[in-house]
């Protein structure tokens, strides 16, 4: 007898299909279920077949564990694109969503005829998934210190929600960023770093609902995804407030902040990336708006956002140009009237922005890293001038603390600029200012003596603002404090601005120090500040700062050379 | 979190700490019923409750302080309890601007016998003791105190009043 395999009869179809180990489930065009087997029981949380009325695929996602709302309209969108897909004999395709933090569905439609549809979905969990309670690490979806989404599972969530731009709305994203993070794992160390991050998800845990996706997404960056869109602002006041309130741990407090940069989905942008950047840029500006704030996105902060990049594509080529020159600014004794030295200023002259302001480039360089490459040509520009000058006239160059900070390579280029050029060191000055001095001041000032040790002279700028604390100046051998104009700029009328130009002349002398009075630009200020007891003044009374080919005539008119 | 108690290292088990916080009252912000001093009397004593209830089970002592304008509160126990005690106290939306005085390990309780004593002081006084305390911490900075003025004041007035409510 022939055996051939053949059909199955309707009784084996069904005992069949129902243990098949893939859910299935039959829909009609309204998404009513008419069906499903065992496996789409256990997902659904279904009842046996007969028991109920014909569901509605809607609310059965609903009643999913960990599926978000936005996930749910997904899946949704999905199943009617299919049918109509389908209808019009047009190839399948297949859905991901990700469940939680293990488990993910794999969705696909396909057309029975009579106006049903077979749902298939086959549920997979997240490799590594499993063996994360015992091992405790290795999941793929998840952060292993915190127990939060990780940013792998975060962006696919987020990829979920704007590739279905028409079911998804009122969204929104918030991007949150520690506040002295690093300075706490620094000094503490990074156990209590550590053991911090795990407290801060757990407040960010009790600030969010079981339908918001919280994230982790490194360091000390976290971020939520939430469907409450319209609220998204109140929760970002929140999570600036709890995470601003003390910590305990590990017998220590802590005292940290956060910023929170929110943008809104679909408001703000459409894809992933333009919600990521926009929130970004959110942050951005709450942090630069004195931390401990939360921004929502808006469009001026793009185009301040685009000004600024464009700054630093100009500023970042603006020395190989030649677009940089220095001026210099005669300094006067106020005794012998006669010229000391010039401080070399930089100047950017762009050609389309014109003359761009040092108070506006110069932070730029610091924040971009260029602020060392900009230093040291200054330092070699300045030092080849100043060799052509009659001994003693010095140069005096600013110093930013960006370049202290890296006093190997400040040190060897102010060596070859003196080198190169063969100024001596007794004519060259480096100007600091007093934030120099704000952080690692030991370091600071061991760099600050290795300098000195070598002969170069070493100034206080911008003196009587800021801080202005006299323990600085005691701090430090300083040969000259140079008195800030905005105290000048008081003069006559000022008697504060008087009293505290003369009792820091006072102490200069006292300390050995000479005193320059900045920003001289009568001569009625020029007398008051050398009553004061200033040794030295500059100012527009002397003269602007002029370029290097106008210095000749300064210093013929200071008979410093032949007419 | 799972992770958190994994990672911990080996603890001196039950060394006792101290710790002393001053916080702004922003209860009748958050809660409407305590508009009324019958509604902040009734909000006071639901939280006495719970705290001396939670204190007994994990041997925590300690004082608070309520006034016109904020709380001061002393806690005394185990630092593993109360680690976690503060970052639930700390969290609560009824008060703000909350600021650590101290923390340190510490030889003795001063409080040995109450799982939380109180003292309010609910209607304005003519001097609240706390308004020093609070202007410098919402001055965003550097505390006039360690702590051990408050410390003194909540002990004083343990002792020399009867305003106490036997837990």
């Amino acid at each position: 007898m022939v055996r051939r395999p053949g059909r199955l009869t309707a009784g084996v179809a069904n005992a069949l299909l129902a243990q098949l180990p893939l859910a299935v489930a039959i829909v009609d065009i309204d998404l009513g279920l008419h069906y499903w087997n065992d496996a789409a029981a256990d997902l659904f949380g279904l009842p046996p077949l007969a028991a109920v009325d014909v569901p509605h695929l809607t609310e059965i996602l609903a009643s999913i564990p960990h599926l978000l709302p936005l996930q749910r309209d997904r899946i949704a969108t999905f199943v009617k694109g299919e049918m109509e897909a389908s209808n019009r004999g047009e190839a399948e395709s297949f859905l991901r969503v990700s469940l939680g933090r293990e488990r993910r569905l794999g969705l696909r439609v396909r057309g029975i005829g009579a106006r049903r549809w077979m749902l298939l979905i086959d549920e997979g969990r997240v490799f590594g998934a499993a063996g994360r309670s015992q091992a405790g690490h290795g999941d793929a979806w998840l952060d292993p210190l915190t127990g939060l989404s990780n940013r792998r599972h975060f962006n696919q969530v987020l990829r979920d929600m704007t590739e279905n731009a028409s079911a998804a709305s009122n969204q929104a994203l918030l991007m949150i960023d520690l506040d002295r993070f690093t300075p706490v794992n620094d000094t503490l160390g990074h156990a209590i770093g550590d053991a911090l991050l795990c407290l801060v998800s757990q407040r960010l845990s009790g600030e969010t609902r079981d339908d918001d996706l919280l994230a982790r997404l490194g360091g000390d960056e976290f971020a939520i995804l939430t469907s409450n869109g319209e609220k998204a602002e109140a929760l970002g006041n929140r999570v600036v407030d709890i995470l601003s309130r003390p910590f305990v741990v590990e017998g220590q407090v802590v005292n940290i902040g956060a910023s929170v940069g929110i943008s809104l989905f679909p408001e703000h942008g459409e894809t992933a990336e333009a919600i990521m950047r926009h929130a970004d840029l959110a942050l951005y500006d709450a942090k630069s708006g004195g931390r401990r704030t939360c921004r929502v996105f808006s469009p001026a902060m793009a185009e301040r956002a685009q000004t600024r990049r464009d700054l630093e594509t100009d500023l970042r080529r603006a020395l190989p140009l030649g677009e940089m020159s220095l001026a210099y600014q005669p300094q006067l004794n106020v005794r012998t009237k006669t010229l000391t030295g010039f401080e070399a200023l930089l100047r950017w002259n762009h050609p389309v922005r014109g003359a761009v302001p040092p108070a506006v480039f110069i932070p730029v360089a610091e924040e971009i890293g260029c602020i060392a490459a900009l230093g040291e040509w200054v330092l070699k520009t300045a030092c080849n001038e100043a060799a052509r000058w009659p001994a003693p006239l010095t140069v005096a160059v600013n110093v930013s603390p960006r370049q202290i900070e890296n006093s190997e390579r400040l040190i060897r280029a102010v060596d070859t600029a003196l080198e190169v050029s063969g100024l001596s060191p007794s004519r060259l000055e480096l100007e600091i200012t007093e934030s120099s001095l704000l952080s690692k001041a030991d370091d600071v000032l061991a760099t600050l003596h290795r300098l000195r040790d070598r002969g170069i002279r070493i100034a206080m700028d911008d003196f009587g603002t800021g801080y202005a604390s006299l323990g600085q100046l005691r701090s430090f051998p300083f040969d000259k404090i140079k008195i800030d104009r905005s105290l000048i700029a008081g003069l006559p009328e000022g008697a504060d601005a008087a009293a505290v130009i003369r009792v820091i002349a006072a102490i200069g002398s006292g300390l050995g120090m000479a005193t320059t009075a900045e920003g001289v630009e009568t001569s009625e200020q020029a007398a008051l500040v050398e009553a004061d007891g200033c040794t030295d003044i500059q100012g527009y009374l002397i003269s602007r700062p002029v370029p290097a080919s106008a210095i000749g005539d300064l210093m013929r008119r200071y008979s410093l050379v032949e007419a | 979190m799972r992770a958190y108690s994994n990672m911990r290292k080996p603890l001196t088990s039950g060394a006792l700490y101290r710790l002393i916080y001053c916080s702004r009252n922003i209860i009748a912000r958050v809660v409407p019923d305590a508009s009324t001093p019958e509604g902040l009397e009734r909000e006071i004593q639901a939280i006495l409750a719970v705290a001396r209830e939670r204190n007994k089970a994990s041997n925590v002592t300690g004082a608070l302080l309520f006034t016109a304008l904020g709380f001061a509160q002393v806690l005394e126990g185990a630092r593993e309890v109360v680690e976690p005690l503060f970052e639930r106290i700390g969290a609560d939306p009824r008060h703000a601007d909350v600021t650590v005085l101290s923390f340190t390990p510490t030889g003795r309780r001063s409080f040995p016998d109450w799982p939380m004593g109180f003292c309010g002081q609910p209607s304005p006084a003519a001097t609240d003791p706390l308004a020093h305390l609070l202007a410098d911490a919402n001055f965003g900075g550097r505390r006039a105190t360690t702590g051990s003025d408050v410390l003194r004041m909540l002990e004083h007035i343990v002792q020399r009043e009867n305003e106490w409510i036997a837990a």
